[in-house]
């Protein structure tokens, strides 16, 4: 069963906020449609980028991601948590959660539970990286902010964690105000950052 | 889950997240997909046993799967699966498949979980009879479009072995 | 307006002594309600099982030593 609350996109061409859904719990339909609009521009504009000579480092990390392989892989557990963010009639993020079996590792609060983010992307057309004009803005603060709100409603008090893809570090560190916990050796060396709930609430503020 | 992000702060976020691709998350899926203990603490090695085991493995999904009519989309969906892996559990005979894709094989061919999962190569299990028969099945079944008898006959005597408990 | 709430259905629990303090230092220590202590014991009990059936091990591993130990499974 999926929930679905109204929110807003900043659709950049316009510079005006257009009407968005959060779909909290989507159906496989929903994630094969996702995967079927996002794959083609994709793959088109990855190897545009290739032919041109952009180094390996430039281009989109989760370039290889297959999403309904996630799908497939958690939706009969009851911890996994899967969110989309549709606007104009097709997938503009998409961001699977855990909200059971993850603590932090911030000292002050080592063990307390939280909710971890296992993926996050936003559809290929809203990549800096790889368009010169992306569609949307406020995809990765929509579902930052869906992350922190479930982690309240699961008694977190809005903690959350995750491993950042290098090209989001910055933007996890600073825009957000996440605590850096540095490079963690057993997931890929990618750099691990938590919120604390004082830190979920001054994003939300 | 409730939740309301009012325009204020929407605004304000836009202006924070300009020229920010945000991601995050592991490149290797293999966090996510149940891992296989038994590849850990006994590896497999390649033994006539366990080289064979394989190409056995996928014969019997190609037979199970042309015995009940199937493409190889509808038998993935079906089965709830991968279409690209199912074509390499069919065509590419050394290819080990996850153990999400055997179980869900298994359970929708009603076959033993733990016998699909010594076929495929991701479990071992000591003092197999497994191996002989894989072998035996494997040289019986031939590759055309519609079972031969003794393709008919050679799958049935393989799933019945594979069915007891 | 969201739409399509999850209904929510309430079961009344019987416990051992022993039962309730575990579950009364569980919801100290992670600082969480009894009734989300639980939640997340469905949650962990719910993927242990799925993963056995499918003829998986746990395991705990020493973070420093990395010994192996299984964990006697149900």
């Amino acid at each position: 069963m999926s929930t679905v609350s109204p929110v807003h996109l900043l659709d950049r061409k316009s510079g005006i906020l257009v009407e968005a859904h959060l779909i909290d719990g989507l159906s496989r339909e929903d994630v094969e449609k996702a995967e079927a609009d996002w794959k083609p521009f994709l793959d088109e504009h990855v190897k545009r980028m290739e032919e041109a000579g952009v180094p390996k480092s430039k281009l989109p990390q989760h370039r290889h991601w297959n999403w309904r392989e996630k799908y497939d892989a958690t939706e009969e557990y009851l911890l996994y948590r899967m969110f989309g963010l549709e606007c104009q009639s097709q997938m503009q993020g998409l961001m699977l959660a855990l909200t059971a079996g993850k603590n932090s590792q911030i000292v002050a609060q080592r063990g307390k539970p939280l909710v971890y983010i296992h993926f996050l992307a936003a559809a290929p057309w809203n990549l800096a990286s790889i368009v010169s004009e992306p569609r949307f803005s406020l995809v990765g603060s929509v579902l930052v902010a869906a992350a922190i709100h479930l982690s309240m409603e699961e008694e977190f008090q809005g903690r959350i964690g995750l491993h950042s893809l290098p090209q989001a570090d910055n933007w996890y560190r600073k825009t957000c105000g996440m605590t850096d916990l540095g490079p963690d050796q057993t997931v890929e060396n990618l750099r691990y950052f938590e919120m604390t709930p004082e830190q979920a609430s001054e994003f939300l503020r | 889950m409730k939740m309301n992000l009012s325009k204020e702060w929407l605004l304000k976020r836009a202006a924070l997240d300009e020229k920010h691709d945000i991601s995050a998350g592991t490149i290797n899926l293999n966090k996510l997909r149940a891992s296989s203990p038994a590849k850990q603490l006994e590896p497999v090695h390649g033994s006539a046993e366990t080289e064979n085991s394989n190409p056995a493995f996928g014969k019997l999904v190609n037979l199970w799967r042309r015995k009940k009519g199937l493409r190889i989309d509808e038998l993935a969906e079906k089965a709830r699966i991968d279409v690209t892996e199912l074509f390499e559990i069919e065509r590419n005979l050394h290819y080990t498949p996850e153990p999400r894709t055997v179980y869900q094989l298994a359970k929708t061919f009603g076959l033993s979980q733990e016998k699909m999962l010594e076929l495929s190569g991701n479990l071992t299990v000591r003092d197999s009879s497994l191996g002989q028969e894989a072998v035996r099945f494997a040289a019986r079944s031939e590759s055309v479009e519609k079972l031969s008898k003794d393709e008919h006959r050679a799958l049935e005597e393989f799933v019945k072995f594979l069915s007891e408990k | 307006m969201e739409t399509g709430t999850q209904s929510r259905k309430t079961m009344t629990l019987n416990l051992t002594e022993a039962e309730m303090k575990a579950l009364d230092d569980l919801s100290a220590i992670k600082d969480i309600s009894k009734t989300a202590v639980l939640r997340q014991a469905l949650r962990l009990y719910q993927m242990i099982e799925v993963r056995i059936s499918r003829g998986e091990k746990l395991f705990f591993e020493h973070d420093v030593t990395k010994e192996k130990a299984e964990l006697m499974m149900l």
